[in-house]
Parts: C-alpha cells; sequence; structure tokens
C-alpha cells in the first residue's frame, strides 16, 4: 500500500497530461494569435498562439484565425478552407528568402484580411497560391518581394479577388511583377476593387484562361506594363474600369489572343500609353483620358 | 524489490533537482549574454507603445517610446510597428523603412521643428502609414523629403503647419505617393513638389482630401504627377497648380473636386507647363476655374464641370478622351 501510493498520484499528472492534449488535439472553429502568445497554447481567446503556423493545425477546415493583438505572426502553409483575418491591428507576415503565404488548398477557399506582408527584398513571392477554390485578399499591404505580390497559377479553376490592397516594390526586372494570373488550366475567374499598385515590374499582368476585371484601381511606376493581358493559346479578358495607370512602360497592353477593355479611365505620363502587339484586341468605350501613345483598336459606343 | 525501486526513483529525481539548481548559474549567465545581444542587434520588426521606454530593444514584449529610439535598433527596410496607442514624436529617417500603425494611433506630435525628415539613400523607400501628424500652428513642415528614392504616405492626417504638410523636394529621381490622408491648415500649402537642383519627381496622389491650406496641390519643376480622386477645397489660393514644368505633361487631374478655394481651381504657369483635367469638378473658386499664365496649358478631355467661378474661363485645348 505504501508502495502503491505514489504510483496514485502519478494518476491526475496523466490525466493533465490526456486533458492537455485534447485542446490541442481538437480543432477549433475560431482561434487567436497574440504577439505575446506561445504555440504550446491551444489557440484560445484566453490563451493565444504566437504564430500562424502554430495555430492553423488547432484549426478547423473552414475556421478562423484572428488577431488579438498587434504581432508579427510569421509566413504560413494554408492546405484547406480558412480565414486569417485581423481588424484594426497590426498583423506581420515578414520573412526573407521564402514565400510569405503558400495556398495549397485543394478545392478550399481562404480569406485573408488585414495582413502586413513584408519581404524585405529577399522573400519570394508575398502570396504563392498553388492550388485552392478561391483566395481572396483584402485590406493587406504587400512590399519588397524579390517575385511577385501575389503569384496565382492555378491548375484547375480558381477564382481571386483583392480588394481595398496596397502592392508595392516588386520591382525585380526579370521576376518581379505585383499580381500575376498564368494558370496551367481551368479558368481564373480576378477581380480588383481599390488595389494599388506602385513599383514592381507590372501591376496586373493576366495570360492565357483568364477573366478579369479591375475597377478604382491604380498602377504606376511599373518597369513594364501597369496592366495587361497576353494570349498564346488563349484569349485572356481584361475590363478596366475608373482605374489610373501612370508612368509605366506601359499603360495598357494587349497582346496576342487577349482582350482588353477600358472605360472612364486614365492612361498618363506612360513611355507607351496603349498597347497592342501580335494582334491584340482594345476595346474601349470613348471615355478614357490618353496623353501618351496608342489607341485602342476599336471604340464601342456605351448603351 | 518494490523498496529498492521507489528509493532509486526518489533519488535519481532529487539528483535532477541538483543538477538543475548548479545550472543557474549557467542559466543567468546565457540570458545575460542574450540581452545585449538584443540591444545592440537592429530586428527587422520593432515596436513601440505609449507606455514603452527607449532603453529597451524594441520588442514586442519590451517596446521602445519613440520612432526616434525606435528606428535606431531597426534593420533597413524592417518595419516599425505601433503597439498601442500613444504619442511617439518626430524622427529622420535617413535609410528604406515602413513606420505602420493599423487603426491606433499614432501621434507625432511637434512645435517649431519639422516632424518628419526623410534625408535617405538614392534608392531607399520610406513608407508612412496610419500617422497622425500635428504642427499645432508652430511645426514647419508634416513630413520634409529632402533626399531618398521614394516615399508613400497613407492613411496620414498632416494638420496645422506653418510651412508645407508634404514638403517633397528630391535632389535626385524622387517619387511620391500619397493615399487615403487628410491635410488641413497649412500655412504654406498641403502638397508642395518641387525638385531641388537636378532632381526630378513623379507620383500619384489619390483619394487625399486638402482644406483650409495655402494650396491643394502645388509641382513645381522637372515633375510628373497624376492626382485623382481627390479634392482641394477652401485654400487661400489655388486648388491644383503646375508651375514651370519642364516635362510633357506635368499634372494629370482627374476624377477630383477643386471647390471654393480663393483663387484659381486649376492653375498652369509657365511655358512647358502642361496640366491636364478629366472628369472633374471645378467650382465656386474666387479667380476662376480654370487659369492659365505665362503659355502654360490646361487641356480637357470636354467632361470637366466648371461653374459657379468668380469669372468664366476655357481649358487652352481639348483633347476628346478616347
Amino acid at each position: 500500500m505504501r508502495a502503491f501510493l505514489p504510483r496514485a498520484s502519478w494518476i491526475p499528472a496523466v490525466a493533465l497530461t490526456l486533458c492537455a492534449a485534447l485542446p490541442a488535439g481538437a480543432q477549433a472553429t475560431r482561434t487567436w494569435v497574440s504577439g505575446v502568445g506561445d504555440d504550446a497554447n491551444p489557440c484560445s481567446r484566453t490563451a493565444p498562439c504566437k504564430t500562424f503556423a502554430g495555430s492553423i493545425s488547432k484549426t478547423a477546415a473552414g475556421g478562423e484565425i484572428n488577431v488579438l493583438d498587434p504581432g508579427g505572426f510569421g509566413g504560413v502553409t494554408i492546405t484547406k478552407s480558412i480565414s486569417i483575418i485581423s481588424d484594426g491591428f497590426e498583423a506581420g507576415v515578414l520573412v526573407s528568402g521564402t514565400n510569405g503565404i503558400i495556398v495549397n488548398a485543394g478545392t478550399g477557399d481562404v480569406y485573408l484580411r488585414g495582413l502586413d506582408l513584408e519581404g524585405l527584398g529577399t522573400g519570394l513571392n508575398g502570396i504563392f497560391f498553388v492550388s485552392g477554390g478561391s483566395l481572396t485578399v483584402e485590406k493587406c499591404t504587400i512590399q519588397n518581394f524579390s517575385q511577385r505580390g501575389i503569384d496565382f497559377p492555378p491548375s484547375a479553376k480558381a477564382k481571386l479577388t483583392v480588394i481595398d490592397t496596397t502592392i508595392r516594390g516588386q520591382n525585380n526586372a526579370t521576376n518581379g511583377g505585383a499580381i500575376w494570373v498564368h494558370p496551367s488550366g481551368g479558368l481564373a475567374s480576378v477581380v480588383l476593387e481599390r488595389v494599388r499598385m506602385d513599383r514592381n515590374l507590372f501591376g496586373l499582368r493576366v495570360e492565357e484562361t483568364v477573366r478579369a476585371v479591375a475597377n478604382d484601381s491604380i498602377a504606376v511606376n511599373s518597369i513594364a506594363e501597369g496592366f495587361g493581358a497576353i494570349g498564346t493559346a488563349a484569349g485572356p479578358t481584361l475590363f478596366l474600369t475608373r482605374t489610373v495607370s501612370s508612368f509605366n512602360a506601359t499603360g495598357l497592353r494587349s497582346e496576342g489572343l487577349a482582350t482588353a477593355r477600358t472605360t472612364d479611365s486614365v492612361f498618363s505620363g506612360n513611355t507607351n500609353g496603349l498597347v497592342t502587339a501580335s494582334g491584340g484586341t482594345l476595346i474601349s468605350y470613348g471615355t478614357n483620358e490618353n496623353d501618351g501613345s496608342g489607341a485602342p483598336t476599336m471604340t464601342v459606343a456605351r448603351q | 524489490m518494490r523498496y529498492s525501486r521507489g528509493y532509486s526513483r526518489a533519488f535519481s529525481k532529487k539528483e535532477i533537482v541538483m543538477n538543475l539548481r548548479s545550472f543557474r548559474p549557467l542559466l543567468a549567465l546565457a540570458a545575460f549574454l542574450l540581452v545585449p545581444s538584443l540591444a545592440f542587434g537592429q530586428a527587422t520588426r520593432t515596436w513601440v507603445s505609449g507606455v514603452g521606454d527607449d532603453a529597451n530593444p524594441c520588442s514586442r514584449t519590451a517596446p521602445c517610446k519613440t520612432f526616434a529610439g525606435a528606428i535606431s535598433k531597426t534593420a533597413a527596410k524592417g518595419e516599425i510597428n505601433v503597439l498601442d496607442p500613444g504619442g511617439f514624436g518626430g524622427v529622420t529617417i535617413t535609410k528604406s523603412i515602413s513606420i505602420v500603425s493599423d487603426h491606433i494611433e499614432a501621434g507625432v506630435l511637434v512645435s517649431g521643428t519639422n516632424a518628419i525628415i526623410v534625408n535617405a539613400g538614392a534608392t531607399d523607400t520610406v513608407v508612412l502609414r496610419g500617422l497622425d501628424i500635428e504642427g499645432l500652428g508652430t511645426g514647419l513642415n508634416g513630413v520634409r523629403f529632402i533626399a531618398g528614392g521614394a516615399l508613400h504616405v497613407e492613411r496620414c492626417s498632416v494638420k496645422g503647419f506653418t510651412q508645407r504638410g508634404i514638403d517633397f523636394e528630391p535632389p535626385a529621381a524622387g517619387q511620391l505617393y500619397v493615399l487615403d490622408s487628410v491635410f488641413i491648415e497649412n500655412a504654406a500649402g498641403a502638397i508642395f513638389v518641387k525638385p531641388s537642383g537636378t532632381g526630378s519627381a513623379n507620383g500619384t496622389i489619390d483619394h487625399v482630401q486638402m482644406e483650409r491650406n495655402l494650396f491643394g496641390l502645388h509641382v513645381e519643376g522637372l515633375v510628373n504627377m497624376s492626382i485623382s480622386n481627390s479634392y482641394a477645397a477652401a485654400n487661400s489660393t489655388q486648388g491644383f497648380e503646375a508651375l514651370n514644368t519642364g516635362g510633357s505633361a506635368g499634372l494629370m487631374v482627374s476624377g477630383s473636386s477643386s471647390v471654393s478655394n480663393g483663387m484659381g481651381g486649376v492653375r498652369a504657369d509657365g511655358l512647358n507647363t502642361v496640366l491636364r483635367v478629366t472628369d472633374s469638378t471645378l467650382f465656386a473658386n474666387g479667380t476662376a476655374g480654370m487659369v492659365t499664365a505665362n503659355s502654360g496649358q490646361i487641356i480637357s478631355s470636354g467632361d470637366v464641370r466648371n461653374v459657379g467661378n468668380g469669372a468664366l474661363s476655357s481649358p487652352t485645348s481639348t483633347v476628346p478622351p478616347q
């Protein structure tokens, strides 16, 4: 009996261990990160985690990671439907030499809001989309990556929506660019709403099977084009409404099988205003201001 | 058998405790070595707090008190973040840096001096986001840029300076971006762009409000700017003005309003000065909606609402939109 007592004292310890393991192993639909959190925590409101990567394994598919207070929460690879949301707090993803956020979510839907992605000039892509049903980027800042702000090369049908976001400083002359949509298969549907892109290799470039619209957005000081559509095997479409494209090598470019349309937009201070190449189509509604070279291939009256 | 197992377990526990105790001085030494390395190294992300201390390493758990104190502890290209509301003081920036506050009061309140000076390298980029820059009617300039590659001012308010809200005077090629910001009561103008020496400037202003300054936007010299979705209201002189620009298109005004300014809604002054205006409103300005001087040109796209100003005016030429 005396010998048994010390052993019995293990039982609460074992029970505690099991209890601690349960919340960690189970996945919550809402998890929390904090600048002073700890990834050993269950990522609950009262015991938040420290990083997005640490909290994502504790977040159920379709769930949400929220930011409790300001912090740098590091890069993350997303492999399921998830929302990462910061409302009003600095939510930093600062990386050097790697991608900021990789989305490899199968057919899952990924929503990123309020993140501040910083590549320090050496990070690869701000957001690299390998797979997923949709990616929505809202109220984010993406800057100083050596490749693209958002690289979107899906191999199946996928949607990209970028809203109220600033993407700047992806100005590597070979690999840079703000938003590059170039599916290898399936149709990519793209919407830009109030996106500001400056000092990138290009602003928005869409290639092949893409349907893209950009509203109230700005592309300035791009090494190549502010907005461009290129089709060699398929015909992408790009529709600009109330956009400003200034001080780029090219304001708007339509190449090959591509069709670009523009209305109520301004092309100012570009080396070349409107450019078509290899048979590209560029349709205007007669409502654009272009102080540079080039003209639409056709003008269509508004209905 | 049972007894000896129990004894050996108890002994080993005690042994572990003793070993831990013997390590304590080593742990203390390690901690001592770690703290100075954090203090003197530069971090890519640093933090300021309203209750911080500049003697801290500016880490998330030991934040600094001022931007000036944090900047020396921040690596070039890094970020200074704001942990909680506070007044963080003026700062001189000499390298690529982002100072970022998201929806947390980040005050830069000065009297008698410049609030933020950018004097950085030719390829350096400076980002100021979410700052509340206040001059109390005695501060010199809100943001004074005298050297650097690019300056981004986003979601800032700049108020009450005796000189300019932004004084952008690059000595080489400089780029200025002002987004979602407000300029109020700056006695020598809201945004002033005039390269020094052989410098040049271009850039974009979008969704910016300029009220009750000497002028809204003034560009001068070798400058190519675009302003969109913005308004200049109740400024003493001009809403938007281009003076003696060397480029073919000094200033493009689109989707903007210039109303109730003391003199011109838009004004182009000087040979080779071209101010283009499209889809904009010029209303209730004292002198006229469109003012030209010294062969300056105003080119309209024919869709400008130019009404109710001190005198009738018209553009130098009209080029229909494409």
